[in-house]
């Protein structure tokens, strides 16, 4: 019962779905359609768990002072802060907006920024002409690097031309392949997971 | 030089400051409590936001009568109990709806989205030496995903290693194209975060 | 202790220079000029070739990370949308962006004079990505309900004839996690056109999509914001930031260089060790 029943309601509703799309059968498509606006309602709830989780991972560590308990009282403090002036106070409250305005959008924003100092170091270090294949990626790539920019057309008309040359042909090209097998694969393993070959997604041992 | 007089104006510059130190001084205890900080913050964004939608389309019509949602509803609370120890089985039954509701949706148009379309597009009149190269480039990138690894023994049968070595040139081009990029995508970020500070903090 | 290679820079000197050659043209702007590219010019032409009153649905999927690249293109292309007198619907999937496209509207649709729910409309915050671009083909008020302010859809003027997905004429999709649902959902099952504005990092991947049809265009990263910028007549913070662009590349190129001819040097002096 703890593996078999889903099992089968993931047979039914991916094959619900997959058949909605060639069959016209008017009960079928009725609850198909119905399914569709619960998996909706269904991706809220699971939004809920994880935020959930995080606090039932930081709680107990701050309990029993733990590790960097010190860290985690910071984060709950924050987030109960932000859930309870979101909610009871409301989104265009000055608490929130602070918090969304103040750390929210500098913090998101900047912990990615960090990823051009990384790619550029990085870059520097590691990128050699060693062979061919190397060589080929080190001339495309910095011919795309000055394409991309204004300071390539500034340099020469022809540097825009030739970086689009090689986003349209040879890119395109590997692109296309890349999409073909990819494609390929979703299919075989969401069928897998449909016709329940693929078990992974239930977890556990019971 | 107009340096800001806005609290939050302030406290984002810190906070951009704090993370951008992580760069020169790795990981200080200042970087780690602000980063702290910003995951609670976050955490409690989603929330926030994923509470008004449950209130907006399950709660309120619950309460006006309208029971169409009882189902998802009820399967959304069963998920809910996997953060119980001992009960997680009991969340199999949403997730199967969740990962086949996935796959069964995608699947119907992976076929015709990615793999029908591409491969018309593909077939191209061999006029010209860009069609020529996009035909030929397409078949050896599909000859080296296909036949290396497991099935490397039907390259030296049929004597393809030229063609897999092919497939591999067009994809490091592909994959030069894609770094140029990628670099320029990392820069525009920090570049966004520069000028928040020498524009909206210092008044540059 | 670490040997000091005058071709290989510490990775702090790295940081720093980076850091130079992007704070100078902020403060000190070169203007180097900006030349539209062949996809920004097809987005631009297919807006404007749509009759006033036509409807676009926009959907933001990125989150904060990736806001300082994507951002300006929203602005540019909404602002394009006011002057064009479409109707938008705005929603997201990232539940961070919901505060974020509040604004994004009131700084260009409620900035030009446009009226809340006849000519815009904020749809919020949706779970479930692909099944919800999926349901939405079955109706849109099933996946909504209410707007972001909590009004009903029903009582929404411009819902009225809006109710399904491919009821509405184009799709704009501001993307940095994937063009596939879209084209899945949208184009492959309603041939809905699209225009896609992804980050830097996806837009080799999608250029076969645009030579397939299936998109209309696809706006990559922030040179193409400062492109359409430039089109509309209306330079802004993408704008700002190519000079910035243009010196931290040459930067990061002239360092490879520097760093291959130092490879080849040492490559030269351990060819003689080695014959010697």
């Amino acid at each position: 019962m703890k593996r078999t029943i889903p099992l089968i309601i993931a047979f039914l509703v991916g094959m619900g779905l997959v058949l909605d799309n060639f069959i016209t059968f008017a009960p079928l498509n009725t609850s198909m359609v119905s399914l569709r606006s619960w998996l909706v309602i269904l991706a809220l709830f699971s939004l809920m768990v994880a935020a959930l989780n995080l606090l039932m991972v930081h709680i107990p560590r701050i309990m029993k002072r733990k590790g960097t308990w010190s860290q985690s009282i910071v984060l709950v403090t924050f987030m109960l802060l932000t859930i309870i002036s979101g909610i009871f106070i409301g989104t265009k409250g000055t608490v929130y907006q602070t918090l969304y305005t103040g750390i929210m959008t500098p913090g998101g924003s900047t912990v990615t920024a960090l990823l051009a100092f990384f790619i550029a170091s990085a870059a520097v270090r590691t990128f050699r002409a060693r062979n061919l294949e190397s060589t080929l990626l080190l001339i495309t790539a910095i011919i795309l690097m000055l394409s991309n920019v204004t300071i390539g057309n500034a340099i020469s008309q022809y540097i825009p031309t030739i970086g689009n040359w090689i986003t349209n042909v040879p890119n395109a090209t590997a692109q296309r392949g890349l999409i073909i097998s990819s494609s390929l694969a979703f299919v075989t393993i969401n069928l897998r997971n449909i016709l329940g070959f693929s078990t992974q997604w239930l977890g556990g041992k019971d | 030089m107009h340096i800001s007089n806005d609290p939050v104006v302030w406290l984002a510059a810190f906070i951009t400051v704090s993370f951008l130190s992580f760069v020169f001084w790795n990981d200080s205890p200042f970087y780690k409590y602000v980063q702290s900080a910003y995951l609670g913050v976050a955490a409690g964004v989603t929330v926030v936001v994923g509470w008004g939608n449950i209130k907006n389309q399950v709660i309120t019509p619950l309460t006006n009568g309208d029971f169409s949602m009882v189902v998802p509803i009820i399967l959304g609370c069963l998920l809910l109990i996997r953060l119980i120890p001992g009960l997680n089985w009991v969340a199999r039954y949403p997730v199967a709806v969740l990962v086949a509701g996935g796959a069964g949706l995608g699947l119907a148009n992976t076929v015709q989205a990615q793999f029908v379309s591409q491969i018309k597009t593909a077939l191209l009149p061999l006029n010209s030496i860009d069609n020529v190269i996009m035909f030929v480039g397409l078949i050896a990138v599909l000859a080296f995903f296909f036949l290396t690894g497991r099935t490397t023994h039907t390259i030296e049968k049929y004597k393809l290693g030229w063609l897999t070595y092919l497939g591999r040139i067009v994809l490091m081009i592909a994959f030069g194209a894609s770094f140029g990029t990628t670099v320029m995508g990392r820069c525009s970020i920090l570049i966004g975060r520069l000028q928040f500070l020498l524009t909206n903090f210092l008044g540059l | 202790m670490k040997k000091f290679n005058v071709f290989v820079p510490d990775k702090k000197i790295t940081y720093l220079l980076l850091l130079i050659m992007i704070i100078f043209p902020l403060i000190y702007p070169i203007g180097i000029a900006i030349k539209p590219s062949e996809n920004t010019i097809l987005a631009y032409n297919y807006i404007e070739a749509l009759k006033p009153g036509s409807s676009v649905i926009l959907f933001i999927d990125f989150g904060l990370g990736n806001s300082a690249e994507l951002t300006p293109q929203v602005i540019a292309c909404l602002k394009h949308f006011a002057k064009k007198d479409l109707k938008v619907y705005a929603a997201t999937q990232v539940p961070e962006m919901a505060t974020a496209l509040e604004t994004y509207l009131e700084q260009t649709y409620g900035a030009a004079g446009k009226v809340y729910g006849e000519d815009y409309v904020d749809l919020g915050y949706f779970a479930g990505a692909e099944s919800a671009l999926g349901a939405m083909g079955d109706s849109l008020i099933a996946v909504f309900k209410t707007d972001i302010n909590g009004t009903d859809l029903t009582t929404i003027p411009m819902m009225e004839k809006i109710v399904k997905l491919p009821d509405i004429n184009v799709v704009f999709a501001v993307t940095a996690s994937g063009t596939i649902p879209f084209i899945r959902q949208c184009n492959a099952k309603f041939g809905m056109p699209i225009i896609f504005s992804v980050n830097a990092v996806m837009g080799p991947a999608n250029v076969p999509y645009i030579q397939s049809g299936q998109a209309v265009s696809v706006l990559v990263g922030s040179p193409a914001a400062a492109q359409y910028e430039t089109i509309i007549g209306e330079p802004g913070m993408a704008t700002a930031a190519m000079d910035a662009q243009s010196l931290a590349h040459v930067v990061i190129i002239l360092l490879i260089i520097w760093g291959n001819i130092g490879y080849f040097i040492e490559k030269r002096q351990k060819k003689a060790e080695k014959n010697a």
